[in-house]
């Protein structure tokens, strides 16, 4: 109200997305549905309540092959833990709200908006970030075809947009342009690097770009 | 200070950047690289080579700002304004000082705030969730204001002053000849007035500082488009803040390894830098600042919209006459002037009558600030619409028209001559490619639920030449490897590689025996990655870097073969007798001579040449495809053709044109900041509701280039991309939509329900 005075509790109110997401479960990227299976109880040995109410746990992720015991909160998204306490910051934020798919990781094999997952959610479960995507130590043929094809440019998008189509291309079965365009809806890259990402996806697998 | 920043031997020179042009002294170079002998004769130039970063970029080892962990890392979090306008009471932290984990609190004491997301204060806490807690304890009193956040609204005679000033600015204006004379010459006259939509540069990576405030160093990380002007702002306004330390370019450093695309809200600084610092310094710890989505739509700049009335006029033989534009752009509460409007009517075409006047128009609300091309998509539009109508209007093929009316030189045909301009070249192979014979020879002619239709435009980047000043250094080797390095960004055009290429053609050698340093304040200060100018900037600094390098080895050949140094020249590597080439050695071999591990020199870039304005241009078409039941509009294919001189790597090039493309295609049919005019609030602070392309709306793009390689503007024949290929969209679509069914709409985006409305008046217009 103009002239009048207002007592702003929020400084800046954004919703506190965390408490809404809490007990939501697993982001799915694009249209392939995971869902949200609560196996993570086994794996949680400690619950703390702290004094805000907010309670934190111990609990163990296993993320490209090695076991990662941490410290959460229940509120803490997985992409927080990567980057911010496992220092894997390759998955990338672009959105924090499961909208453009930077913070794409392989959970059980299969795409995920890690912005948009519990970290207690995705204890218990097969985690592959782009740290550990390559085969061994050589890159896999994915990263291989972006790399032939320049399929990126600030990169930023980059590793979310190899989490996906690595998942896409290690399903098999040919996938035509439409699928292949629908698989890498989710990630949206602003640099507009499409046209070579498409390339590089579907040369990847083994269809030939156009 | 860094030793390059003394300029010895000045000279004035033009220069562009984003659109204006201002004149500067710089230092020569004492020697200038020879021309480029032709493409058939380089190895490496000119050639498709995948960016040398490439590999990081894939295995996600490449560190952006956000990706550096230094032991004790912190996070900071902003308070902002949740009014559009208000008079600051209070700033209460102490309840968000008392909170787990927080480290420190910030008020930037503001007695006022002009729009939501305005800066207030920031706090650092352990961890990122713990400091937005604490951003949400924090108390603000305002006393709010009367707000406007549109811009017909602000417009109007008693609307709330943004600055506490008139909300109109400064009119830029612009007259050459007679515009009523040239009026009356005309056979037609079409009048049309346009809309354009706010745009949010939105690159994927938010704007992201980290500072480490050391004993004898202040480290910046800083996603920024501009090293050099971003570490100098950074220090006066600490210099400001602390004017008991001592802080100069000795000691505060700027880097960058990687940004995450910036589009121009990444040009200066993103305002963090110093709030970081800050920080950093009061709690002895490394301070991490990444802004929300939300945050970033909000104050990291956007495009501004424009309000255009444009008239035009021609003969019934196709020459135009006279042009006339008014035209306002909102630039929210910032006294920056109104975006560049006239490169479609001033410079695009030949005409003797033209008369233009635009202004910014203030707003509570985010500032604007350069974005891809700033002006030219929203004055391309508009002109490029209207000159179709008037191309129908006096029946001619709009092709033709624009042809009719080339320009073969600058202001229209009135100016200095153009270094050069491939254009007609891009006129035949664009509508080649796109098969122009194709279209509907009347508009909507084409049956069937969905319609097809094809359009173009053409367009011209003011500026793109480049500019002078950027310093590049050279170690050579005793193994033959090599280390380049300049203050220079890599935005993702592959910056590095192009450089990379350059400096391998001219030594003679491998391009992975050259080891590119770049994006620090240490290093010789480089050019900015913006205006498209940092090919044509930085390139022809390598190549005089190089001379300068081998010209250090002259003395051992000059013994070797008893000549004086002075005939003595250098080529690909090869230093050599100029009388008798024969006679000469590679600087691998010569270096062997020497008693240092290395040779280092360094080169600058010339002065831009006086007598010629260097340009870019390029000219587009593409066909659409319109469901007439939703509204609908599909690219289906797009060709951009485009004259930007010597095509260093067409990989990574072709790469950036359709990049460019595909975010036009989003500002002709999605994009569009909506503000809430109750609230004062912009409603899409997200990718949900401001929708930028997915991959599955990404059409087929087919790129040309001209085989320009220009003359006289350096020794590389090379002119800028970046922006060129954002301009020509929207004009472009809009015209394929009209061929494709009639309607022409003037407002952008071209909603389905825009399309939706055209049609239905269209179909009671002909029943
Ligand atoms: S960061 Fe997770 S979807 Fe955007
Ligand atoms: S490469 Fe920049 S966002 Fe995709």
């Amino acid at each position: 109200m103009p002239g009048s005075r207002s007592d702003d509790k929020n400084g800046y109110d954004g919703v506190s997305r965390r408490s809404f997401l809490k007990g939501m479960g697993t982001g799915v990227v694009s249209t392939t549905v995971i869902p949200a299976v609560a196996s993570a109880k086994d794996k949680i040995d400690r619950i703390s309540q702290s004094s805000e109410g907010i309670t934190s746990a111990n609990i163990t992720l296993n993320i490209n092959g090695n076991d990662h015991r941490v410290n959460v909160e229940s509120r803490t998204t997985l992409v927080s833990v990567l980057r911010n306490k496992l220092e894997l910051t390759g998955t990338k934020i672009g959105c924090n709200n499961g909208e453009c798919g930077a913070c794409t990781v392989l959970l059980d094999g299969k795409p995920v908006y890690s912005c948009m997952m519990l970290a207690m959610d995705a204890a218990g479960r097969q985690i592959t970030t782009i740290e550990g995507i390559a085969d061994g130590g050589e890159l896999n043929d994915v990263q291989k075809s972006f790399i032939e094809n320049d399929a990126m440019q600030c990169g930023f998008c980059i590793p979310g947009q190899v989490i996906s189509a690595t998942a896409l291309v290690s399903e098999g079965g040919n996938p035509g342009e439409k699928e292949i365009r629908k698989a890498m809806s989710g990630n949206l890259c602003r640099c507009g690097a499409y046209p070579h990402i498409f390339k590089a996806v579907a040369n990847a697998a083994g269809k030939g770009g156009r | 200070m860094n030793e390059y920043r003394r300029f010895p031997r000045r000279i004035k020179t033009v220069v562009e950047s984003e659109g204006d042009h201002h004149i500067i002294e710089i230092e020569l170079p004492e020697h200038e690289a020879e021309v480029l002998p032709q493409q058939e004769k380089l190895n490496v130039i000119g050639h498709e080579i995948p960016r040398r970063e490439a590999v990081e970029k894939v295995t996600g080892s490449a560190k952006y700002t956000g990706d550096y962990r230094p032991q004790g890392l912190i996070y900071g979090k902003l308070v902002r304004s949740s009014k559009a306008s208000a008079l600051i009471r209070e700033v209460d932290l102490s309840e968000a000082e008392k909170m787990p984990g927080v480290k420190a609190v910030l008020s930037l004491s503001r007695d006022r705030v002009n729009y939501v997301g305005d800066v207030l204060g920031a706090v650092a806490a352990e961890t990122e969730e713990q400091a937005e807690d604490a951003v949400r304890a924090v108390r603000v009193v305002y006393e709010e204001e009367r707000f406007v956040v549109n811009m017909d609204r602000a417009m109007r005679e008693n609307a709330p002053k943004v600055l506490g000033q008139e909300n109109l600015g400064r009119p830029v204006e612009f007259t050459r000849g007679d515009i009523q004379s040239g009026f009356n010459q005309a056979d037609e006259i079409l009048e049309g007035e346009f809309k354009t939509q706010i745009e949010i540069h939105n690159p994927i990576e938010p704007s992201t500082s980290m500072a480490i405030w050391g004993a004898d160093e202040i480290l910046i990380y800083d996603a920024t488009q501009t090293i050099d002007i971003t570490q100098e702002w950074v220090i006066r306004i600490l210099k400001s803040i602390f004017p008991d330390e001592d802080i100069s370019d000795n000691n505060l450093r700027l880097r960058m390894d990687y940004l995450g695309g910036g589009f121009g809200c990444k040009i200066g600084p993103c305002g963090l830098e110093t709030i970081a610092a800050r920080l950093s310094k009061t709690t002895n710890s490394p301070v991490l600042i990444a802004l929300s989505r939300e945050e970033n739509s909000l104050d990291q700049g956007n495009r501004p919209d424009s309000y255009q009335k444009l008239k035009i006029g021609a003969k019934r033989t196709g020459e135009l006459t006279a042009i006339e534009l008014e035209g306002y752009s909102s630039v929210g509460a910032a006294s920056r002037g109104s975006d560049n409007l006239s490169p479609a009517a001033r410079e695009m075409y030949k005409c003797p009558n033209v008369q233009l006047k635009y202004q910014g128009v203030f707003l509570n609300a985010g500032r604007s600030r350069a974005c891809r091309g700033p002006g030219h998509p929203q004055a391309f539009f508009a002109f490029e619409s209207l000159l179709d109508d008037l191309a129908e209007k006096i029946d001619m093929d709009p092709l033709d028209f624009r042809i009719k009316n080339y320009a073969e030189k600058s202001d229209g045909d009135t100016g200095r001559p153009y270094s050069s301009k491939g254009l007609m070249e891009c006129y035949e192979k664009g509508a080649e490619a796109i098969g122009w014979s194709n279209r509907n020879q009347t508009a909507g002619d084409y049956a069937g639920d969905k319609k097809r239709g094809i359009g173009m435009s053409s367009l011209v980047w003011t500026g793109g030449a480049g500019v002078p000043g950027s310093v590049v250094e050279v170690d050579l080797f005793k193994d033959g490897k090599v280390n380049i390095r300049s203050g220079v960004q890599e935005i993702g055009t592959g910056t590095m590689t192009i450089m990379a290429q350059v400096a391998a053609e001219d030594l003679g050698i491998d391009i992975d025996d050259v080891n590119v340093q770049i994006g620090d304040s240490n290093y010789p200060p480089g050019c900015p990655s913006y205006g498209s100018l940092a090919t044509a900037s930085i390139t022809p600094s390598v190549r005089n870097a190089i001379i300068e390098t081998l010209r250090k080895l002259y003395p051992v050949v000059a013994r070797r073969y008893r000549v004086s140094e002075d005939k003595l020249e250098s080529a690909n590597g090869v230093i050599r007798v100029k009388e008798n080439p024969s006679r000469g050695m590679h600087y691998r071999d010569a270096i062997k001579n020497v008693s240092e591990s290395k040779i280092t020199g360094s080169g600058r870039r010339g002065p831009n040449p006086r007598d010629y304005v260097g340009y870019t241009f390029g000219a587009h078409f593409c066909e659409v495809e319109i469901d007439i039941i939703t509204g609908r509009t599909k690219v289906l294919k797009y060709v951009a053709a485009h004259d930007s001189g010597r095509i260093i790597n067409p990989l990574t090039c072709r790469n950036q044109v359709h990049g460019a493309i595909i975010q036009g295609i989003g500002y002709s049919l999605t994009e569009q900041r909506i503000m809430d005019n109750r609230t004062g609030r912009m409603t899409n602070p997200n990718f949900l509701d401001y929708r930028i392309l997915p991959i599955t709306e990404a059409p087929e793009i087919d790129v040309i280039f001209s085989s320009t390689i220009d003359p006289v503007l350096n020794s590389l024949g090379v002119k800028g991309i970046g922006e060129p290929p954002r301009i020509g969209v929207a004009g472009c679509v809009a015209n394929a939509i009209y061929n494709a069914s009639g309607i022409r709409v003037t407002h952008l985006p071209i909603t389905p329900e825009k399309m939706i409305n055209g049609l239905k008046t269209r179909k009671e217009g002909s029943s």
